[in-house]
């Protein structure tokens, strides 16, 4: 629970240290964001006022064309958008093709000449992974998610892919309801980009547990935020580590404190950070499941590291630096009127 | 529906015994609501097919007469459709039929592209997206986005009536597709826990329900979802200009599944037997101040509210009250989990 002093320890620095103030060659963040009565935006933190027509989720730097990124739209969404981060346009508007939508979540090729988007199969309920030309975003190959409810797709190496299938089926036509909660299937599948096939597939024991976001830590830690879809309190963190899937250790308390949602996983040496905005937290674990530090924040909800450091974004417009280790509050910074949405991309 | 409160939800169902969700007959209000589904599926069905019919017989003559026969059995398929699809469960669920005939909003351009398309006496072609199928691409062909007049100068050209006639072979086969699984389904009795599970998703389905006429049906209005000025074409059934008649049916056929009754007792009634009568007085009354307000609109509502969005206010203040009944409350005292909120998935 976040306390009243909590908040205002979170909010001490807001005005008096704005974040990396006096450097010229700082790192860019891009978000997706929204702004109260304009709307569904994207772009760079200091200039994020790419307009949208409906909210996006993850933007992802186009390796091959400086400047730009490609938005991807929220699920189930129907869109992609490549823009001009540096100038603040928005170049192409891309509507994908029928019968499917997208989660939020794709990655590049390794060579930065293909996209590969998470998309459901509206027909089939499936989770699919759409290979699409890098400049046109077209469709030219399709590959099985092998799993239900893709979500993050990470690289481990240049030719294997790690895809968090939630495991939840939703529909367009009955909206947010889940249909398959008795029946989840939630996995962890590594996938050979060169012809799809299924490498490994793991599960937890815990059927209700949503697999969503990933991170890889340094010494090739896989890292799987969950979303709770049980009753009762769990942990939000795996990990897959020499072959093996298993949840992090945390304490019944915490797990209790989390709130059954996780947001977003950044990983930093052999280090992750998981938000929690439900329980107004965000923790750090190291790559063998142990607690590090907690930190409580209001509504916090992505994560990155950068520069050696931790940042961190709230739904109401904060960012956060914070200190790898400890957690401890570096910086804050407040942008009013603007709403940070679940992740944060660093060039 | 709050994380927090479903997480409190078994500790207080353990303290307090939840005398109403261990009373409640899941299996019978299961049997109730189908049965009472039983004859809006057979008028979708009815309807469907002299849909069908109407559609023949308008591309073997193109008259005004036949036209406004055919758009008359759409709007008559399209409302009993809407009654349906306040509890969508079972095959209906099963087979997908919102998908298969309901896919809103509908694509223009790719009806446009389907027409060049269709063959005479084909089925609809695989490539051929959910957008530009079902009821809402069908009100398309028939009314237009504009000159409803002109719609039979176009349905002339001989491919777009063939396709019109495909999407209306297709709601037809579906709706009857839809009411033979309905009555084995219907005809199979549900053991204790099969009748919970249903039960369960009932209860889901009519919040998504409720949530639906809230917010998709009414165009976002008042959501962050809709963050651009209104216009009509974000409202359901806005060429036909039948928006509020297809509230109506839906709404009407919500309040029916809580309290009317084809055979033993009403979920209304059930949950008055689980002591839960301010509940079910409160339902009651949200239902009636709902259907007056809804009443109080005009019939051309999708272009009424695109110029006027406040007047929305009160109807939407009500639908959310009584969606928040259900999902609460209603929710709570049967024992059931609303499996969705507004941030899954991300």
């Amino acid at each position: 629970m976040l306390t009243r002093r909590d908040f205002l320890a979170a909010s001490l620095g807001l005005a008096a240290l704005p974040l990396w103030a006096g450097k010229d060659e700082g790192p860019t963040i891009l978000s997706a964001a929204w702004r109260g009565s304009q709307g569904w935006c994207a772009g760079t933190l200091a200039r994020a006022e790419i307009e949208l027509p409906k909210r996006a989720h993850v933007l992802l730097p186009d390796p091959t064309r400086r400047g730009q990124a490609i938005v991807v739209a929220r699920r189930p969404g129907y869109y992609l958008a490549r823009i001009d981060w540096q100038r603040g346009k928005l170049l192409q508007l891309f509507e994908l093709e029928d019968d499917r939508n997208l989660v939020g979540h794709a990655v590049f090729s390794p060579d930065g000449r293909h996209l590969i988007t998470a998309e459901t199969d509206e027909r089939s309920g499936e989770g699919r992974l759409a290979i699409r030309d890098a400049r046109t975003l077209k469709r030219l190959a399709d590959r099985p998610s092998h799993g239900v409810g893709p979500h993050e797709i990470l690289w481990l190496d240049d030719v294997t892919l790690a895809v968090a299938n939630g495991g939840i089926l939703t529909l367009p036509e009955t909206g947010r309801y889940k249909r398959n909660i008795a029946r989840m299937d939630p996995s962890l599948v590594t996938i050979d980009w060169r012809d799809g096939s299924l490498l490994a597939e793991y599960r937890l024991a815990d059927p209700q547990l949503s697999i969503r976001h990933l991170a890889l830590t340094a010494d090739g830690t896989v890292g799987a935020a969950l979303q709770n879809e049980g009753s009762t309190s769990a942990p939000l963190l795996a990990l897959l580590r020499k072959g093996e899937f298993k949840l992090a250790n945390t304490p019944s308390e915490l797990a209790q404190a989390m709130h059954g949602y996780a947001a977003s996983l950044s990983a930093l040496g052999n280090r992750f950070l998981l938000s929690c905005p439900q329980g107004q937290l965000l923790t750090e674990w190291d790559s063998q499941g142990q607690l590090t530090a907690r930190q409580a924040l209001p509504r916090v909800f992505g994560t990155a590291a950068i520069a050696g450091e931790w940042l961190a974004s709230g739904e109401g417009g904060e960012l956060w630096r914070l200190e790898p280790g400890t957690l401890a509050l570096r910086e804050s910074r407040r942008y009013p009127g603007i709403a940070w949405d679940n992740h944060l991309t660093v060039i | 529906m709050k994380r927090r409160t479903l997480a409190v939800l078994p500790l207080c169902i353990a303290l307090f015994g939840m005398a109403g969700a261990a009373e409640l007959d899941a299996a019978a209000t299961v049997a109730n609501w189908q049965s009472q589904q039983l004859p809006r599926i057979q008028a979708l069905n009815t309807g469907s097919k002299a849909l069908d019919d109407s559609l023949a017989a308008l591309c073997q003559r193109k008259t005004q007469a036949n036209l406004d026969a055919a758009r008359q059995a759409w709007l008559q398929t399209y409302l009993a459709w809407r009654a349906v699809e306040a509890l969508p469960s079972g095959p209906a669920l099963s087979r997908r039929t919102a998908w298969q005939i309901d896919v809103w909003p509908t694509k223009p351009q790719k009806v446009e592209e389907a027409v060049r398309l269709v063959e005479k006496d084909a089925p609809i072609a695989d490539s051929v997206g959910a957008t530009a199928q079902g009821l809402p691409a069908l009100e398309y062909l028939l009314w237009g986005d504009d000159r409803a007049k002109a719609q039979l100068g176009r349905l002339a050209f001989r491919q777009r009536c063939e396709y019109a006639n495909a999407l209306a072979d297709g709601i037809a086969e579906e709706a009857d597709g839809l009411l033979k699984e309905w009555q084995t389904y219907a005809a199979t009795p549900l053991d204790h826990d099969a009748g919970r599970q249903a039960f369960e998703e009932g209860v889901n389905l009519l919040a998504a329900s409720i949530e639906a006429l809230r917010d998709k049906k009414l165009a976002h209005i008042g959501s962050p979802k809709q963050s651009r000025q209104l216009s009509r074409q974000d409202f359901d059934a806005w060429r036909s200009r039948n928006t509020r008649a297809g509230l109506q049916a839906s709404l009407d056929a919500l309040e029916s599944l809580f309290f009317g009754a084809q055979q033993g007792s009403s979920f209304a009634d059930r949950l008055v037997q689980a002591e839960k009568p301010i509940l079910v007085r409160r339902l009651r009354e949200e239902f009636a101040t709902a259907r007056n307000l809804l009443a109080k609109q005009p019939e051309d509502m999708a272009s009424f509210l695109a110029a006027n969005p406040t007047a929305a206010q009160p109807l939407l203040d009500s639908f959310k009250r009584l969606q928040q009944l259900v999902e609460l409350q209603v929710a709570d005292a049967v024992g059931v989990t609303i499996g969705f909120k507004d941030s899954d998935g991300d």
